[in-house]
C-alpha cells in the first residue's frame, strides 16, 4: 500500500513537472526573441560549499559537497525563464546524539543501554538526496533572457536516503560495552524546500551558457518541526526517534549545503 | 596683325559670353546639388587607429608626447569621421575650384602645397577650418558669401598658417596644462583658466592673420582685396544679398496679401566690429582689420589681382554654393532663409525648378506647424508607439522672432509669422499648384500640391464651397443686381436669405479675408478642381461639430498590451552603426577612441548576424570599408546622412517632410527597401559599466518614424548582450504581426 502511495506520488511530480515543460510553449507570446531565436536551454551546473564542520560522504576532514544538477530552461517572455532540474546530492552525516534504551527484565529490574554510533572504519553516515526543482528565473531590467543577471526562485522536491551500518552501535550498559544493531540501516524521507538564487548568464560562441550565482533557500516545513536532540535520546518510548534524528541531522545538511552554495555551470542553447 | 587682334578680342569675347552665358544658363532651369565624383583619395580609406599610429611611430621622442598621442588619437577620429560624413565633397566643381586657388597661393612653396588636402564641405555656416595634419575645409557657407576669388585666397592663407604652426595641437596641450596648471601662460582660478584659454587661442588667430598676408604678399593675389574678407567674416550672420523682399512675390490677379503682412520698415544692419571679444577665440573684427591695415596701406597693388584662376569660375562656384545653400537651409530646418535665399535667386533665375520647390517645400513645412484654430484637425501621421518603444522628443518648428533679424530678410520673417494656417495654406497652394503648372512632369512639386489640398481638408477643414469662385467686384456686382431691379422679391426674401447676405456683404468688404478669394484664377484650371474634390472625398475622419461633440459618448480607454508592434518589414538598410566607448573618471569624460572604432564593427557586425538569422534581407551602406573607386557608395551614404540628420531634427514630428527626400530615390529603387535602420551604443565605464542602446527605424519615403527603441543595461558591452539587444529590434522589425 505504501508503495503504491510512493509509486503515485512520484507520477504525479513527473507529470507536474512534465505539464510544466509542455505547457511552457504556449505561455511564450511572439515577442520573445531569446537569444538569437533560441529560447530552451540544457545545461549542467555544479553546486558547491566547503565542507567545515560537517563531514563529506568520505571523511570527516575537510572537503567539499557538492551537488550535480542537470538544468532544463525555456524562455517564456523577454525577461523570464522557466526552469526545471534534476539534483543529486550526496554528503556524510556524523550523528553524535545517543540513543538511550530502557528495559525492564523479569525480575522487575530496569537496564539502561546508551548506543552511539562508532562504525569501523571510522565514517559518517552516507546521505544520499535527489531533487526536482521547478521554478523561474527573473533576468534584470535592460537585458534578455537567458543573458545577465537574475533571480531565480525555486521549489524544490528532496527525496533524501541515509545508509548506515545498523551493526556498528556501541553501547554502554553500566560497565558493560558492545556492539549492537540499532535500526535498519537504511532511512528515506521526503521534504519541501523554496530557494531563491542570485546569478548570472554569459553567452560564449552564441551557443554556449555560463551560468554562475550564490543560492539560498529555506525547508518551510522542516524549520516548523525542529526539535532539540542534543545529549541523548529515548528510543524506549519514542520508537521513531532514531528517524527524527536522523532527519534532523540531514536536514541541517540540506539546510547548510544544498540550499546554501555557490553554482557555476555550463550549458547549450538548443532550440 | 589688326585681323588676329580682331580675332582674338571676338575669340574672348565669345569665350567670355559664353562662359558668363554658360553659367546663367546652368542654373536657369534646374539645379542638380553637389556630388562626389572620380576615386576616393587615400586618407579616405584608411582607420583613424592606422593613422594615428603610424603618426606616433613617426612622432619619436618629443616633448609633451602623452599629450600629443593623446591629441592625435582624438584628432583622427574626429578626422576620419568628417571625411565619411558625406558633407566632404571630394572632386567636385567647388573642391577642384578652391584648390586650384591654392595651387596659385603657393606656387612658390610645393613642398607646402604637396602637404595639403583642401575640401569644401556641405555646410551653411559661413567658416573654415584646419587640421593640423594639412586637411583644410571651407564651408559652402562661406563661398556663398564671398566677394572674390582674392578674399577666398586670404582665408586659406589663414588656415594654412594654422597648419604650418600645427595651431590646434600646441593649443590642446596649452589646454591641458592650464588644466593642470602646469602651464607657463597663466595660472588662476577656473575663469581665469577660461581667459587665459580664449587669449591663446586669440593670439594664434592674430598670428594666423599676420602669416597669412605674408603668403598672400608672396602670391599674386590683391592685398587690398583682403580687407573685404573681414567684412564677409563680419556680416556672415546676413544672408549672401541684401534684396529688398516683395510681397507681390506670391501674388497674382486674385491673390493679394494684405498690407499688415508686410512690414512697412526693416531694421537696419547694426553688426558692430569692435564687439567685446573677452571670451571669444577669435579678436574682434577691428582689431584683426587694425592689425593688417598698415600693410595695406603700403601695399603694392602693382600686378596683384584679385583673379588669378578665373572671374567666371568664382562667380560661378559662388552661384553654385548658393543654390547649395538653399538646400543645407532646408535640411537645417532655417525656412526663413531657405525662402529668401531662393527668393533673391529667383530674381535671377525666375524658372528654376529647384527654386520653386525650395520654397515650396519650406512653406509647407512651416505651414504643418502652425498651429491650427479650429478643433477639427485630423492628427494624421503621429506613430504608435508601444510598450518597449520610447517616444523622440517632439521638435515643433516657430518662425524666429523677427525683431531679432536685422536687414530686409526681416519682412520674410515676419509675413510668414503673421499668417495663420489657412492664410499660409492658401499662399503656399496657390505658389506650389502654379510651379506644378509650369513643371507638370516633375513629381515633387505634384506630391506637394496634393499635400498642400491634403492639409487644406485635413488640418483647415476647409472644402471647394468656401472658396469664392468669383472675384469681390464680381460679387459686389450680382448684390447690387436684386436689390435695385426686384423690390418684389426682396421683401419676399426670407430672414435667413437676408442674413446671409448680409455675411456675405461683411465679407467682401474684409480686407483681411483674402483667403477667400485668392483661388479664383485656379478654380478656373479643371486640374485644380479635381485634385482639389479628390483629396476632399478622402476625408475620413468626420469633422467635430458642436452637435456631434455633445452626443458622442467618450470612449473607455482600452488597456495596450505591454507588446511593442511587429513590422513584417523583409528588408531593410544597414547604415554604419554608432559606437562611443567613455570612460568616466568621477565626471570626467574621456572618449577611447581605438575601442569605439573597433566596435562600431563589431556591431556592425551582430547586426548583420542577426538579420541573416532571421532571414531578414539586408543593404549596408558603409564607408568604413570603402575602396577607392567606391564614390557612388560614398555618395549613397552622403545622401542618407543628410536625410537622417534632417529627419532627426524634426524629432518625433511626423507630418514635417524631409526636404531631401526627393534625392533619394534612386538609392530607394536600387536598394529595393524604404526602410532604414540604425542603431547605437554608448558604454561609459565609471565605476560601473553603463550602456544605453538605441534602434531607429524610418520610411525613407515618409519620413515616418516606424520605431524607436532605447534600452539601458548595466554591466560591460559583452558582445552577447549587443547581440541579443539587436536581435530583439530586427526580430520586431522582420516578424510578420499574426493577425495580418
Amino acid at each position: 500500500m505504501e508503495k503504491t502511495t510512493t509509486i503515485l506520488r512520484y507520477s504525479f511530480n513527473r507529470a507536474l513537472a512534465a505539464s510544466a515543460l509542455l505547457l511552457a510553449p504556449f505561455l511564450v507570446s511572439a515577442q520573445i526573441p531569446g537569444y538569437l531565436g533560441k529560447r530552451l536551454m540544457v545545461g549542467y551546473s555544479n553546486n558547491f560549499f566547503l565542507s567545515t564542520v560537517d563531514p563529506t560522504a568520505s571523511s570527516y576532514d575537510l572537503g567539499m559537497n557538492t551537488t550535480h544538477s542537470l538544468n532544463v530552461e525555456y524562455t517564456i517572455k523577454n525577461r523570464t525563464n522557466i526552469c526545471a532540474s534534476f539534483q543529486m546530492f550526496r554528503t556524510g552525516i556524523a550523528v553524535n546524539t545517543g540513543f538511550i534504551e530502557y528495559r525492564t527484565t523479569s525480575s522487575g529490574s530496569t537496564t539502561v543501554k546508551t548506543y552511539t554510533y562508532y562504525p569501523i572504519p571510522d565514517a559518517p553516515m552516507v546521505m544520499k538526496t535527489k531533487c526536482l526543482a521547478l521554478g523561474f528565473k527573473f533576468f534584470k531590467r535592460g537585458s534578455f533572457a537567458p543573458l545577465g543577471k537574475y533571480r531565480k526562485l525555486e521549489a524544490v522536491l528532496m527525496f533524501s536516503n541515509i545508509s548506515y551500518q545498523p551493526l556498528t552501535f556501541r553501547y554502554i550498559q553500566g560497565n558493560k560495552t558492545g556492539r549492537a544493531s540499532l535500526g535498519s540501516g537504511n532511512y528515506s524521507y521526503k521534504e519541501f524546500a523554496v530557494t531563491y538564487t542570485l546569478g548570472r548568464q554569459r553567452i560564449l560562441f552564441d551557443r554556449l551558457v555560463v551560468d554562475y550565482g550564490v543560492q539560498f533557500g529555506f525547508m518551510p516545513l522542516g524549520a516548523l518541526s525542529i526539535t532539540d536532540y542534543s545529549g541523548t535520546v529515548n528510543i524506549t518510548n519514542y520508537p521513531g526517534a532514531m528517524e527524527s534524528v536522523l532527519r534532523e541531522e540531514s536536514n541541517m545538511r540540506l539546510f547548510r549545503y544544498e540550499l546554501f552554495n555557490i553554482h557555476l555551470g555550463l550549458g547549450f542553447l538548443a532550440l | 596683325m589688326t585681323f588676329s587682334f580682331l580675332k582674338k578680342t571676338a575669340f574672348f569675347v565669345f569665350i567670355f559670353g559664353s562662359v558668363t552665358g554658360t553659367c546663367k544658363a546652368q542654373f536657369d532651369q534646374n539645379y542638380t546639388p553637389l556630388s562626389s565624383a572620380g576615386t576616393l583619395p587615400p586618407e579616405f580609406l584608411t582607420t583613424a587607429r592606422a593613422l594615428s599610429e603610424q603618426e606616433i611611430a613617426e612622432m619619436g621622442s618629443v616633448k609633451d608626447k602623452s599629450a600629443k598621442k593623446q591629441f592625435i588619437i582624438s584628432n583622427n577620429y574626429f578626422l576620419r569621421d568628417l571625411l565619411l560624413s558625406g558633407d566632404v565633397l571630394v572632386n567636385d566643381p567647388l573642391s577642384k575650384y578652391v584648390n586650384r586657388v591654392a595651387d596659385e597661393l603657393l606656387k612658390g612653396q610645393p613642398a607646402l602645397r604637396q602637404q595639403l588636402h583642401i575640401y569644401v564641405t556641405r555646410s551653411p555656416d559661413v567658416n573654415a577650418y584646419a587640421f593640423d595634419k594639412g586637411f583644410i575645409f571651407v564651408n559652402a557657407g562661406l563661398l556663398a558669401q564671398l566677394e572674390n576669388e582674392a578674399q577666398l585666397a586670404y582665408i586659406l592663407a589663414h588656415e594654412i598658417t594654422h597648419v604650418i604652426r600645427k595651431h590646434s595641437v600646441t593649443q590642446y596641450i596649452e589646454n591641458i596644462k592650464l588644466e593642470n596648471g602646469t602651464s607657463n601662460y597663466e595660472r588662476g582660478t577656473m575663469e581665469e583658466r577660461a581667459l587665459a584659454r580664449y587669449r591663446f587661442s586669440k593670439e594664434q588667430e592674430s598670428e594666423a592673420d599676420a602669416e597669412g598676408l605674408k603668403l598672400m604678399k608672396q602670391s599674386g593675389y590683391s592685398i587690398k582685396a583682403m580687407n573685404g574678407a573681414f567684412d564677409v567674416l563680419q556680416y556672415s550672420y546676413l544672408p549672401f544679398e541684401l534684396l529688398d523682399f516683395k510681397k507681390s512675390f506670391f501674388e497674382d490677379e486674385y491673390l493679394v496679401l494684405p498690407d499688415t503682412l508686410f512690414l512697412k520698415k526693416t531694421s537696419e544692419v547694426k553688426s558692430n566690429d569692435d564687439y567685446d571679444d573677452t571670451k571669444s577665440t577669435h579678436p574682434n573684427i577691428r582689431k584683426r582689420r587694425g592689425a593688417i591695415e598698415p600693410e595695406l596701406k603700403v601695399s603694392d597693388e602693382g600686378s596683384r589681382k584679385k583673379y588669378l584662376v578665373s572671374e567666371s569660375e568664382f562667380k560661378n562656384v559662388r552661384e553654385t554654393a548658393r543654390f547649395e545653400l538653399c538646400r543645407l537651409y532646408l535640411m537645417e530646418r532655417d525656412y526663413m532663409n531657405a525662402i529668401y535665399a531662393a527668393y533673391i535667386l529667383s530674381q535671377r533665375y525666375p524658372d528654376n525648378l529647384y527654386l520653386k520647390k525650395v520654397i515650396s517645400k519650406a512653406m509647407y513645412n512651416v505651414l504643418v506647424n502652425k498651429p491650427v484654430s479650429n478643433s477639427n484637425v485630423v492628427s494624421s501621421g503621429s506613430i504608435s508607439i508601444g510598450s518597449g518603444n520610447s517616444t523622440m522628443s517632439s521638435k515643433q518648428y516657430t518662425v524666429p522672432d523677427y525683431t531679432t533679424i536685422e536687414g530686409a530678410s526681416q519682412r520674410v520673417y515676419y509675413m510668414f509669422d503673421g499668417m495663420n494656417s489657412l492664410e499660409l495654406n492658401t499662399v503656399a497652394l496657390a505658389y506650389t499648384y502654379k510651379a506644378h503648372k509650369q513643371f507638370p512632369a516633375d513629381s515633387v512639386l505634384s506630391n506637394l500640391t496634393d499635400s498642400m489640398f491634403s492639409a487644406m481638408v485635413n488640418r483647415n477643414t476647409m472644402f471647394l464651397n468656401d472658396f469664392s469662385k468669383s472675384t469681390k467686384s464680381e460679387l459686389k456686382m450680382k448684390d447690387s443686381v436684386p436689390v435695385a431691379e426686384s423690390t418684389e422679391a426682396e421683401q419676399e426674401e426670407s430672414k435667413y436669405s437676408k442674413i446671409k447676405k448680409q455675411q456675405q456683404k461683411t465679407e467682401i468688404e474684409t480686407d483681411e479675408n483674402f483667403t477667400k478669394y485668392a483661388l479664383v484664377g485656379l478654380l478656373k484650371d479643371e486640374e485644380f478642381v479635381t485634385r482639389f474634390t479628390k483629396m476632399a472625398k478622402g476625408l475620413t475622419q468626420k469633422p467635430l461639430t458642436d452637435e456631434y461633440a455633445k452626443t458622442a459618448k467618450p470612449k473607455k480607454k482600452k488597456k495596450k498590451k505591454n507588446e511593442v508592434p511587429l513590422l513584417g518589414i523583409d528588408k531593410v538598410i544597414f547604415l554604419d552603426p554608432f559606437y562611443m566607448k567613455v570612460k568616466n573618471d568621477h565626471g570626467t569624460l574621456s572618449v577611447k577612441f581605438y575601442d569605439s572604432e573597433e566596435h562600431q564593427q563589431v556591431l556592425a557586425e551582430i547586426q548583420k548576424k542577426c538579420a541573416e538569422k532571421l532571414n531578414l534581407e539586408y543593404v549596408t551602406v558603409t564607408t568604413k570599408s570603402i575602396t577607392e573607386g567606391e564614390i557612388s557608395k560614398y555618395n549613397d551614404n552622403a545622401v542618407l546622412n543628410d536625410w537622417l540628420g534632417e529627419r532627426f531634427s524634426h524629432g518625433d514630428n511626423n507630418l514635417e517632410m524631409v526636404t531631401s527626400s526627393e534625392y533619394i530615390q534612386q538609392l530607394i529603387k536600387s536598394a529595393g527597401t524604404k526602410y532604414i535602420a540604425w542603431s547605437g551604443v554608448y558604454n561609459s565605464k565609471g565605476k560601473a559599466s553603463r550602456n544605453t542602446y538605441f534602434f531607429i527605424l524610418l520610411d525613407l519615403e515618409t519620413g515616418k518614424l516606424v520605431k524607436y527603441e532605447t534600452r539601458y543595461a548595466r554591466g560591460r558591452d559583452h558582445k552577447d548582450l549587443i547581440t541579443s539587444m539587436v536581435y530583439n529590434s530586427l526580430m520586431h522589425v522582420h516578424k510578420k504581426p499574426k493577425n495580418k
